[in-house]
């Protein structure tokens, strides 16, 4: 109202809203320096042209009217005081003037302002922070690893033995032969199957030696994070690559720091015991063809040993590949129990039967363990985060910039760039401190271990679920590194009870032969195997109830019903991954939905695995024959 | 007399609004009011008089109206006249200097040609 008002008056009183000051005072005729000062302060002011356009008549008035009662210009302006300062009141007098629009906006400008250097103070704050501390890499967990495996006695570890095999290995040219590329599941009738037999007759006293280096204790590998010659050498053979030209891209000039970070540890091991190992599992074929169940048994034990050795540094990605290695013999033991029973000597039977059994230990033997994990995870803190003496410590610079190469999937730290300077300080006020996301750590494994010592058939899906999936965006990206660095647990979880699984069908099918041995005749239901044949009908890990056993032609089939959860009489779903798919694991809830999915939808619909049908665990279905289970 | 910039603050505007309560003044014609009114001891340069008259307009206790100068004077003059809750403060003030002048008048701190320095305003707002 009051802006409106000046318009009006500006209109009325000065001629005209075109006006401005320097007209007004010109118009006003007074003597110069009074002119100039009242321009001086008018234009001081900085107020608007109709605020200014009011002072300058009034100014000019008071001066006309003080020079009209006698006094002089000098005189009149030492009485007004000093212009610069006039101005300065003056302005500050007419603002106050102005309307509330003007005051509203003046205050949220001014709170706006307030806030800004708040929170630049606090980010000057974060930012020192972030960039004057350093991590405290303490602690050395690959030497203390490497100590562990230092103190096991030499005459009870493998790795030694089979890496002094691997200079004089020769390797299947798979990569070229075509023929090759079902090994180990090559038959005679396979082109491929004298080159294979080549192969075997080439490391015949290796595998000799390993068969014996399988039966050792432990496995004894110490880890780097440089590359082991002679590894090197084996892996860029079994590519086919030559020795000087296969180094993987930047590790042939990384040389290994005293206390390298455990996230780039190299495990060369586990390709190549699983290269032994597939080596081990063509040859028990080729003895199973050549009626040689000695040599037979003693590759899949070998196999088994391997498997279970491969699991001793307690690494995820190792305890997977023994895993694989473990079902790999017992497909390969399951294959010719069902093909050629008449291969094994009941005392061969009975000596498989105790080594498969003989893993079992506390709860399932195949179970993952994250005890490297937990040390991996440790290692990244203090390599992360600053060390405040007492187990605390922030997000810093130098760990940032291993976090951005952790997230870019490489091992090598990253240059500092714009993101690390500047987005580092703020990331790190909103991440945990060193103490909070440890300890967050720990309970989630914590919690994942509690759940992986129970059986499927209890599991609690839900809450794991919400255990991994942390929905809040905020606590995401507060805890960044844990779900960055967190191992694939979902997976991790169930592989060791699918193993577990697939061992106690093995050990329920030599059951089987040993009583049809015995019998004459299959046993009409798995309760009469025991106590003598197997102290108790295996579980299915899909139920809790015992799997299942049917007769179809009088040949025995084994099975559990599979995620359907409904007993399809032994039939697996259609398909070539139909087996497999009826196998892998999904709670009952989300199972029902798939299935009522399933059933809805068209025949035959496309992209979607059919799960409606049984895990049949021996004999295997033919049609899923392959190496890696 | 020169009086602390602190008095003058408290006293600058209650002086000014006591003036118009006679009658609509110019700035020119406050400033030279409070110089002969007062004997000087509340004049107070122009620089400081206007500020004072804008913010007083700006709590509504006086408003400004140009008008028109006296016949032959030919120049337009911004006269400022309390409003109604400049009178109800003038009131307001007028009592708590009352009161202030009573207990510093008790305590021995005014004295007779201290009183007699400002008769002219005391006089005109009796």
């Amino acid at each position: 109202m009051r802006i409106l008002w000046q318009g009006v008056r500006t209109q009325v009183v000065f001629g005209g809203g075109t006006r401005i000051p320097a007209e007004i005072i010109a118009a006003a005729k007074l003597p110069e320096p009074v002119a100039t000062a009242i321009g001086v302060i008018v234009e001081q002011t900085k107020l608007r042209r109709a605020e200014r356009c009011d002072v300058a008549a009034e100014l000019c008035s008071h001066f006309a009217v003080g020079l009209s009662e006698g006094g002089t210009a000098e005189q009149l302006l030492a009485d007004f005081g000093e212009p610069r300062m006039a101005a300065k009141l003056i302005s500050r007098a007419v603002r106050r003037k102005r309307g509330w629009l003007y005051h509203t906006r003046r205050r949220a400008v001014q709170a706006a302002g307030a806030v800004l250097v708040v929170l630049l103070v606090f980010y000057s704050v974060l930012f020192l922070r972030f960039h004057l501390n350093k991590p405290n890499i303490a602690r050395n967990y690959l030497a203390e690893y490497n100590a562990r495996i230092a103190a096991m006695p030499k005459a009870e570890t493998a790795w030694p033995i089979y890496r002094s095999l691997l200079p004089g290995w020769s390797q299947i040219a798979i990569k070229e032969h075509e023929s090759l590329g079902r090994f180990p599941l090559l038959t005679p009738k396979d082109e491929g199957w004298p080159i294979a037999i080549e192969h075997l007759r080439r490391n015949a006293d290796a595998l000799v030696t390993i068969r014996r280096a399988a039966q050792l204790p432990g496995l004894g590998m110490s880890l780097s994070a440089s590359d082991d010659p002679v590894c090197a050498a084996f892996i860029n053979s079994a590519s086919g690559l030559a020795t000087t030209e296969a180094m993987p891209a930047g590790r042939e000039d990384f040389a290994a720091p005293e206390n390298p970070a455990l996230i780039n540890v190299l495990l060369p091991g586990a390709g190549i015991l699983r290269t032994i190992s597939r080596t081990l599992a063509f040859d028990a074929r080729a003895a199973a063809e050549a009626g040689d169940g000695q040599r037979f048994v003693d590759d899949v034990v070998a196999i088994i040993g391997i498997g279970r050795q491969v699991r001793e540094p307690r690494v995820i990605v190792l305890d997977l590949v023994g895993q694989a290695i473990t079902s790999l013999g017992l497909s390969v033991i399951g294959e010719q129990l069902a093909d050629r029973p008449e291969l094994f000597t009941e005392a061969q039977l009975a000596f498989l039967s105790h080594t498969l059994a003989g893993q079992s230990g506390d709860g399932n033997p195949y179970a993952v363990r994250f005890d490297f994990e937990r040390k991996w995870f440790d290692d990244a803190m203090q390599r992360l985060f600053s060390d405040n003496g007492s187990g605390d410590g922030i997000l810093v610079a130098d760990g940032f910039k291993l976090f951005e190469s952790l997230q870019m999937g490489t091992d090598h730290p990253q240059e500092s760039t714009l993101a690390t300077t500047f987005a580092g300080p703020a990331a790190a006020g909103v991440m945990a401190g060193r103490r909070e996301m440890t300890e967050r750590y720990h309970s989630m494994i914590d919690q994942m271990e509690r759940v992986i010592r129970q059986p499927l058939w209890e599991r609690d899906d839900k809450r794991l679920d919400a255990m991994l999936e942390e929905t809040s965006a905020l606590a995401r990206l507060r805890y960044m590194p844990i779900f960055i660095m967190m191992p694939a647990l979902q997976r991790a979880s169930i592989v060791g009870e699918r193993t577990l699984q697939l061992r106690d069908a093995i050990l329920t099918a030599i059951a089987l032969e040993l009583h049809r041995r015995r019998a004459g005749e299959y046993p009409a239901s798995l309760s009469e195997l025991t106590p003598k044949l197997l102290p108790t009908p295996p579980l299915d890990r899909f139920t809790g109830q015992p799997i299942r056993y049917v007769l179809k032609n009088g040949k025995p089939v084994l099975y559990s019903i599979g995620v359907d959860r409904t007993d399809g009489g032994g039939v697996p779903p259609p398909g070539t991954s139909g087996n497999l798919a009826a196998g892998e694991w999904m709670s009952a809830e989300r199972a029902a939905q798939r299935v009522s999915e399933l059933n809805a939808a068209a025949r035959g619909i496309l992209n979607s695995v059919d799960i409606r049908g049984d895990w049949v665990l021996w004999p295997e279905p033919k049609a899923e024959a392959n190496t890696d289970k | 007399m020169k009086i602390e910039t602190e008095l003058m603050r408290g006293a600058g505007p209650i002086a000014v609004l006591k003036l118009l309560q006679r009658r609509p003044m110019y700035g020119y014609e406050l400033v030279q009011a409070l110089m002969q009114q007062t004997g000087g001891v509340l004049a107070m340069g122009q620089s400081t008089l206007y500020p004072m008259l804008y913010n007083l307009e700006a709590k509504d206790l006086i408003e400004a109206t140009w008008q028109a100068g006296a016949e032959g004077a030919g120049r337009d003059r911004k006269y400022y006249n309390l409003t109604t809750k400049g009178k109800k403060k003038l009131a307001e003030d007028t009592r708590q200097w009352q009161a202030l002048a009573g207990a510093m008048n008790a305590i021995g701190l005014s004295s007779p040609a201290s009183s007699g320095e400002v008769a002219g305003l005391a006089g005109g707002a009796a």
